[in-house]
């Protein structure tokens, strides 16, 4: 290789590095401001120029956070609810596609169309309808919307499922058949322990959207009722309470409370989740 | 001869429907229903109240859209936003990932810190970015002040727009992994045949690797317009004052997007009818760049075809 080609492929490489770890610390900026803001005491924010990073964190921020107002009460909200969505969601979704997947009707083709089509459907259009419905039956200030929603069952669901069920070899089901299983043992006994990845993963991200929705819980709850990630907005602040006045430093210290759950259960099924995420990106 | 269905035809049917019988409650009563319904209530004058108060009044709401001020400077900034930040997110997005694709150590690391802001959502973002761009107090003001000292620039209020597509460009790992997982999906005997032929790293990347990964590019641009012409959270609570026990979203008029319009008249002034029309009006509008952008990717997504058959290769 001739030595002029090796110094530009060196300096093309020096660039690339250069050019990563500026934007390495250009992401990470906020990711620091979140810490730092949440170690802040009140009169910390008030000096001119800004601190940096504080002479004396106040990390008893964290513990401030669970002395407020009803945060563990939010925080159960919070865990109730994504809990209960995330398991009828992937329950009812992994019927529906299995349905999809392995049935020999000719009809599921044009049903399908329909699955996908509900994707494209702007939410506010069914969103403020529900809404009216849902409170004229009562359920306001009540979780069973999220029921409702949960055994309704969810089109990126079916579809990231239905996509991993289509690579079951048949030979598995032929086998089942011959040994006299139904469809309904074959889907339990063969299809759900087998897809136990696939499965995972759609807990994860059905519990990640309910952790951090924030419009449904809005409108439908008040009070003690609501999870944490509406509380949080409201600065875990209580309606007669001054002295759990809105405070950004515990707020923050709140933020990081909200994150760190979803970053763990991230990590932990993370192959899957990338995994399902570029199918599902790749197959439009 | 007429195809009669056989025993085991009708059984294999009737186990498809007890499957598919969530999806199929989901479709009809949970999404039809109220979606055909709330078409209906756009032509009354529904408040919320009593039904027996509501009343039929034509096409007065979207007449009234049309003639609403708020509704076209919604669409001004929804556009903005949506023709702005979409293609400079995707640019950004995959631009990180040619940049990983590279022989580079430690791949995964960067892959993985790079990616960790889109997993944030929109509800602490905000939280964090409003420290960010807090005039006296935050961080942005106080990086620009290095170089030029004074700057107090308040950029919530003043530059909406900005602020919230450069929030939202934080989160562009979500695409990078994506396109990440595409580029490299490339045989590598393609590139190596093409190195061969004496194609040089550009003409190698411009005539093989980007015709390949296009389906995977449109498919986040399509996704990423019918996202961002609904987008409601961030521009909501961003623009709005969090601080303050009873926190009403104050929204300064000029910063508001159709959708925070539509949510305001909704759920703030419970006028219904109205904000079911406006739900409309977008969707319609949903759809439509939905088809062009479908329609536009005959031009540029090139999708494998298998030689035999003339079909696409999935």
């Amino acid at each position: 290789m001739p030595d002029g080609m090796a110094a530009e492929r060196a300096r093309g490489r020096f660039l690339s590095y250069g050019i990563l770890f500026f934007l390495l610390v250009i992401f990470l900026t906020p990711v620091f401001w979140m810490v730092s803001v949440s170690v802040k005491t009140p009169s910390n924010l008030a000096v001119y120029p800004i601190l940096f990073w504080p002479p004396h964190p106040a990390w008893v921020n964290f513990i401030e956070v669970w002395r407020r107002a009803t945060v563990p009460r939010y925080m159960l909200n919070s865990i109730f609810l994504s809990t209960m969505y995330a398991t009828l969601v992937v329950m009812t979704s992994s019927l529906s596609a299995y349905g999809f997947a392995r049935c020999r009707v000719r009809i599921k083709n044009y049903l399908f169309v329909f699955v996908l089509g509900t994707m494209m459907i702007p939410s506010i259009v069914t969103i403020i309808p529900q809404f009216v419905l849902f409170h004229r039956l009562g359920l306001l200030n009540t979780y069973w919307p999220w029921a409702i929603w949960g055994l309704q069952t969810h089109a990126f669901m079916i579809f990231l499922l239905r996509q991993f069920f289509s690579t079951v070899p048949v030979e598995l089901e032929d086998a089942a058949k011959i040994d006299g299983c139904n469809r309904l043992r074959t889907f339990v006994s063969i299809f759900l322990p087998i897809s136990k990845p696939a499965l995972a993963a759609a807990f994860v991200f059905a519990f990640q959207w309910i952790w951090s929705d924030y419009i449904p819980p809005k409108l439908y709850l008040q009070a003690e009722k609501i999870p944490f990630c509406v509380a949080l907005i409201q600065g875990l602040s209580a309606p007669f309470r001054p002295d759990y006045a809105p405070d950004t430093p515990v707020q923050m210290a709140g933020v990081i409370y909200f994150l760190v759950p979803m970053v763990l259960i991230f990590f932990a099924v993370q192959r899957y989740i990338t995994q399902g995420v570029v199918t599902t990106g790749l197959k439009g | 001869m007429v195809h009669r269905k056989s025993r085991a035809e009708k059984r294999e049917l009737r186990s498809f429907y007890f499957f598919i019988a969530p999806w199929l409650f989901g479709f009809f009563v949970v999404t039809i229903i109220p979606l055909l319904w709330g078409g209906y209530l756009s032509f009354t004058n529904y408040t919320g109240l009593n039904m027996a108060h509501a009343k039929m009044v034509g096409l007065s709401n979207y007449f009234r859209a049309f003639r609403d001020p708020e509704v076209w400077n919604g669409l001004l900034h929804t556009g903005i936003i949506t023709f702005v930040g979409v293609p400079l997110g995707l640019i950004g997005g995959f631009s990180l990932a040619v940049l990983l694709n590279q022989k580079v150590r430690g791949q995964g690391l960067f892959r993985t810190i790079f990616y960790i802001p889109s997993l944030v959502p929109a509800v602490a973002m905000v939280i964090i970015w409003q420290t960010i761009y807090n005039r006296n107090a935050g961080l942005l003001n106080a990086l620009i002040d290095i170089f030029h000292q004074g700057t107090l620039i308040n950029w919530i209020s003043d530059l909406p727009n900005l602020a919230l597509i450069i929030m939202l460009f934080w989160g562009i790992g979500g695409g990078m992994v994506i396109y990440l997982a595409a580029l490299q999906g490339v045989p590598v005997e393609l590139k190596e045949a093409a190195a061969i032929d004496g194609a040089n790293a550009w003409q190698a990347f411009r005539r093989i690797t980007f015709p390949l990964v296009t389906p995977v590019i449109f498919f986040q641009l399509v996704m990423g317009i019918i996202g961002s012409l609904q987008m409601l959270v961030p521009a909501l609570l961003l623009t709005s004052s969090l601080l303050g026990a009873g926190y009403i979203p104050q929204i300064p008029q000029a910063n508001r997007l159709y959708m925070v319009h539509l949510y305001q008249q909704t759920f703030q002034y419970q006028r219904f009818g109205y904000g079911l029309a406006l739900a409309w009006i977008l969707f319609v509008i949903v759809f439509i760049f939905s088809l062009i952008v479908v329609k536009s990717g005959h031009f540029w997504v090139h999708y494998e075809v298998d030689v035999e058959t003339g079909r696409k290769v999935q």
